[in-house]
């Protein structure tokens, strides 16, 4: 009899939250919006990709302000992998900054990965409902948006800084010189939030990954060659921030 | 409690949850996407449009090579006469290529933004080689398909701005949302890029 209680009660709490979690979540959602591909093969040194996502904050109960969410898959495939030579990924490098700057109409309000990690690994978590929550706004349901990496042989510092003179978003993932790590694929997975009041604003941002190789003389390595690429001024235009005001 | 009342509260219970699993099933409910697989050369149709620079010509000849249809055309085609029967034709397996010197004389073409305005809801992928590629997006913001951002300064950042080899633009379905993508190939492996590009 008290076995057949307790899995009724279970029972009734496994119903009652099928049934109303979806409900307390719907009020606010991600809706992916844009992705920009930049994509360079850099024969013969490797291949550099970054794919940028952008994501709104959908029917949050705010009316004063808009939440847009960058994600960043950043990978580097060095020239072994894919030209079947000797080339390593040496780091790689990524810098976003808010436009218009030195404002508090739109302001960087979450990234990560955050400060300067050992070289054991990267954890991003964001939980949009603490963000929005600092507004006041009665949304019942919380999203989170978890990043989780953890790979040995990197560093990865830290350079941002989020003041509103500012509003950056930068960092540098430095791979140990010729560690396994730095021999294949390598991605990060950075991301940042994005809160803004109504008017236009977009993110600039710009990329660089360095390759490396040992030269040798006689079988003996004599010196390491570094070749950097960087990119271009992007602008990362979220389509549903206000336009031209 | 009696047998026969416990065999109707367990009932009661299965009803419950039965109707509970149904209500969160559908309310849980987003719209569907279809994945689309990773395509080959070969199950990509290509329009050539302005072949006139030499990497154009080359990068044609790679595409022929790894076997796309490649059509040439020697004008924009015009669907206000054609439609329906040519832009049928036209779909997310389809690739349109310009030439980036050919944009620079045409970017602000009006039939370039018609055919531009009936082929981007089709979800196939356009593409700028060579060139002057910035043109592309400026074409792009005339057709009123993709607005460049400008600043309160009045500054045009235009995302191709510094003429990158390869640029892509399409709208796409993701997650459930319709949304667009914009695509920037820099490095001088344009061919490696342009097949990057279109089978994704």
């Amino acid at each position: 009899m008290r076995e057949l209680r307790t899995a009724l009660a279970l029972l009734i709490a496994i119903s009652m939250l099928t049934l109303f979690c979806p409900v307390m979540a719907s009020p606010g959602y991600l809706q992916w919006k844009r992705d920009v591909q930049i994509y360079g093969a850099l024969s013969p040194y490797g291949v550099y990709n970054n794919l940028v996502s952008m994501y709104k904050l959908m029917d949050d109960g705010v009316a004063n302000y808009d939440w847009f969410y960058y994600t960043f898959l950043i990978q580097t495939v060095p020239g072994r992998v894919e030209y079947h030579n000797s080339w390593c990924t040496d780091k790689h490098w990524a810098w976003q900054r808010l436009w218009p700057y030195g404002t508090s109409d739109e302001d960087v309000v979450d990234y990560g990965p955050t400060t300067t990690s050992g070289t054991t690994g990267v954890s991003t978590t964001y939980t949009v409902q603490a963000l929005v929550s600092k507004e006041g706004p009665a949304i019942g349901g919380s999203i989170s948006w978890t990043t989780t990496y953890s790979i040995s042989d990197v560093i990865v510092r830290d350079k941002s800084n989020i003041a509103a003179a500012t509003d950056r978003v930068e960092w540098e993932h430095e791979l140990k010189d010729f560690a396994e790590v730095s021999k294949y694929t390598y991605a990060a997975k950075p991301a940042f939030v994005v809160k803004d009041n109504g008017g236009y604003c977009f993110c600039d941002g710009q990329y660089s990954v360095t390759f490396c190789k040992k030269n040798y003389f006689l079988g003996i390595v004599v010196s390491i060659s570094r070749v950097k690429f960087t990119t271009l001024l992007f602008a990362l235009d979220c389509p549903d921030s206000q336009k031209n005001p | 409690m009696s047998k026969i009342a416990k065999k109707k509260l367990l009932i009661g219970f299965a009803v419950i949850i039965t109707v509970s699993l149904i209500f969160a099933l559908l309310l849980s409910e987003t719209p569907s996407e279809i994945p689309s697989a990773s395509k080959s050369p070969e199950d990509v149709t290509v329009l050539a449009v302005g072949e006139s620079t030499p990497v154009f010509k080359e990068v044609i000849n790679e595409l022929k090579d790894h076997g796309a249809l490649v059509k040439t055309l020697d004008k924009l085609p015009d669907f206000t006469e054609y439609a329906p029967a040519t832009t049928e034709e036209i779909d997310e397996s389809t690739a349109v290529l310009f030439d980036g010197e050919w944009l620079e004389g045409n970017w602000e073409n009006p039939e370039l933004h018609n055919f531009l305005r009936v082929v981007v809801p089709k979800k196939c992928k356009l593409t700028a080689v060579g060139g002057a590629t910035s043109n592309f997006f400026k074409a792009l913001d005339k057709a009123g398909i993709f607005e460049i951002p400008v600043t309160e300064t009045g500054e045009i950042r235009n995302p191709a701005y510094m003429d990158p080899p390869l640029v892509g633009y399409r709208v796409k379905v993701k997650e459930g949302s319709v949304g667009d993508e914009i695509f920037l190939a820099f490095g001088d492996d344009v061919m490696k890029a342009l097949l990057e590009w279109l089978k994704n």
